[in-house]
């Protein structure tokens, strides 16, 4: 234990940011209101951070679970994504814009769920998960039951690749350049990801519908 | 004394009965066309989506079918502040906390109870090294951004760059193959040509040609077919005649 607590006493030391802290910042890279936030968690502001969670809550919660289909798993890995995002706040440097940041990690984390999904597979999931806490209304309502679940499932049937690109431009109406950054392609590679996973999607739907 | 309960005493199985047959819920006035209400717009959706409806894709794509629960961001505070204090008394040093971390850390690839501690080491720097990769969000080199061509750029670029390719192959190949063919199959025939003259000429030296053979030569020699006739062939022939 004691070679490992050397490893990780260096590993939690406040110098372990100091690889994206010599990154270059970009003179003219965008300053949003989510950046000032995070200056402000760094300065220690709670406030700041709650500010954030309830901002970013939905939409990280929903690409989760459009990614992996349990509400629990989502919530969880979207707690995970504001730890990490806690951690991260003294060395953040707004080289792009915030959602970029967010959704890098969110998709760095969904990636190793992924892999940890194939070293230990889960049990059968209970259909009840798919769907969702229904504090919705009006026509989204009515959406939550079979063909939430058709739909669900056919998502779940395009590739990592495909499905994150094109969530994250049409759940999270990112860009292609900003998608392109989170999943650290080309902008060709994410147009050709977003093509095929909709021809895909398109196809699955005829046959589960 | 009778029983009230219902499932004792001489008629409970009618009184079980009766219960059984109650329907404590009278359906709401408005169950029934709230009902069509919903099977038509899920058979117009799904209707929708199976034709490939682009607009109805992407408005599924986009609906938010989650609402986060009430309490999601004070559990979320809750759980940042139980792992960073868990942190702090690993920085600290205390054995307990760091046990804690590394359970934590390593809990999807468990250690062989025999493991060394330099395994354990390592393990614990590729989660830490993981953890890094998270959070930081790579920034592209300057001179990357010099070269980052539009996509239009690129594929015109790839497009020159094969046919430049397949030119410098077809050329560089093909062309010099055909060239050295044609060579070759003309210094065949000039062999040929010269084969047969030198043998008419050992025949005419051997006398085996009459002069009736070589007049018959004479007459299928015509002088205005006669260019495409080697010279030294036709030499050949004025020696064997005379």
């Amino acid at each position: 234990m004691n070679a490992s607590a050397a490893t990780l006493s260096g590993w939690l030391t406040p110098a372990l940011h100091t690889q994206s802290s010599t990154a270059p910042a970009e003179p003219s890279a965008p300053r949003d209101e989510d950046a000032i936030l995070m200056i402000a968690v760094a300065a220690g502001d709670e406030t700041a951070l709650a500010q954030l969670i309830r901002k970013w809550q939905g939409p990280l919660i929903n690409f989760f679970y459009r990614s992996i289909g349990s509400v629990e798993q989502a919530e969880d890995l979207a707690q995970m994504v504001f730890v990490r995002l806690y951690r991260a706040a003294h060395s953040y440097q707004p080289v792009a814009r915030f959602s970029t940041y967010l959704f890098h990690i969110a998709r760095r984390l969904l990636i190793n769920e992924f892999r940890r999904r194939q070293r230990k597979p889960l049990d059968i999931m209970d259909p009840a998960d798919l769907h969702g806490t229904d504090n919705s209304t009006g026509r989204d309502q009515l959406r939550m039951f079979e063909l939430e679940e058709a739909f669900q499932q056919a998502i779940a049937r395009l590739s990592e690749d495909q499905r994150s690109a094109i969530l994250l431009l049409k759940q999270q109406e990112l860009s292609y350049e900003e998608i392109a950054a989170i999943m650290q392609q080309s902008v060709a590679a994410v147009k050709t990801h977003i093509f095929r996973g909709r021809q895909k999607l398109k196809e699955i739907l005829r046959e589960v519908l | 004394m009778p029983s009230s309960h219902p499932a004792s005493g001489p008629d409970s199985d009618a009184r079980l009965d009766a219960l059984l047959a109650a329907r404590p819920l009278a359906p709401a006035p408005d169950f029934v066309a709230r009902t069509l209400v919903r099977v038509r717009a899920e058979n117009t959706v799904a209707l929708a989506l199976r034709q490939g409806d682009e607009a109805e894709l992407d408005r599924m794509l986009a609906a938010s079918t989650v609402v986060p629960a009430a309490d999601f961001v004070s559990r979320t505070l809750e759980r940042i502040r139980t792992e960073e204090s868990l942190a702090a008394a690993a920085r600290a040093g205390d054995d307990s906390a760091i046990e804690a971390m590394l359970d934590h850390w390593l809990a999807d690839q468990p250690l062989d109870p025999n493991a060394e501690p330099a395994q354990l080491a390592i393990q614990t720097r590729r989660a830490a090294a993981r953890e890094e990769r998270e959070i930081t969000l790579p920034v592209k080199a300057p001179w990357r951004r010099l070269v980052d061509f539009p996509v239009w750029a690129r594929s015109v670029g790839s497009l020159a760059a094969a046919a430049a390719v397949a030119f410098m192959v077809f050329f560089g190949v093909h062309a010099p193959k055909a060239l050295v063919q044609e060579q070759m199959a003309f210094q065949d025939a000039q062999e040929s040509v010269l084969d047969d003259a030198a043998s008419n000429e050992t025949d005419n030296v051997a006398g085996a040609m009459d002069s009736d053979d070589l007049g018959t030569i004479n007459q299928d020699v015509d002088p205005a077919a006669g260019a495409v006739l080697d010279p030294y062939f036709v030499e050949s022939l004025n020696v064997g005649m005379s």
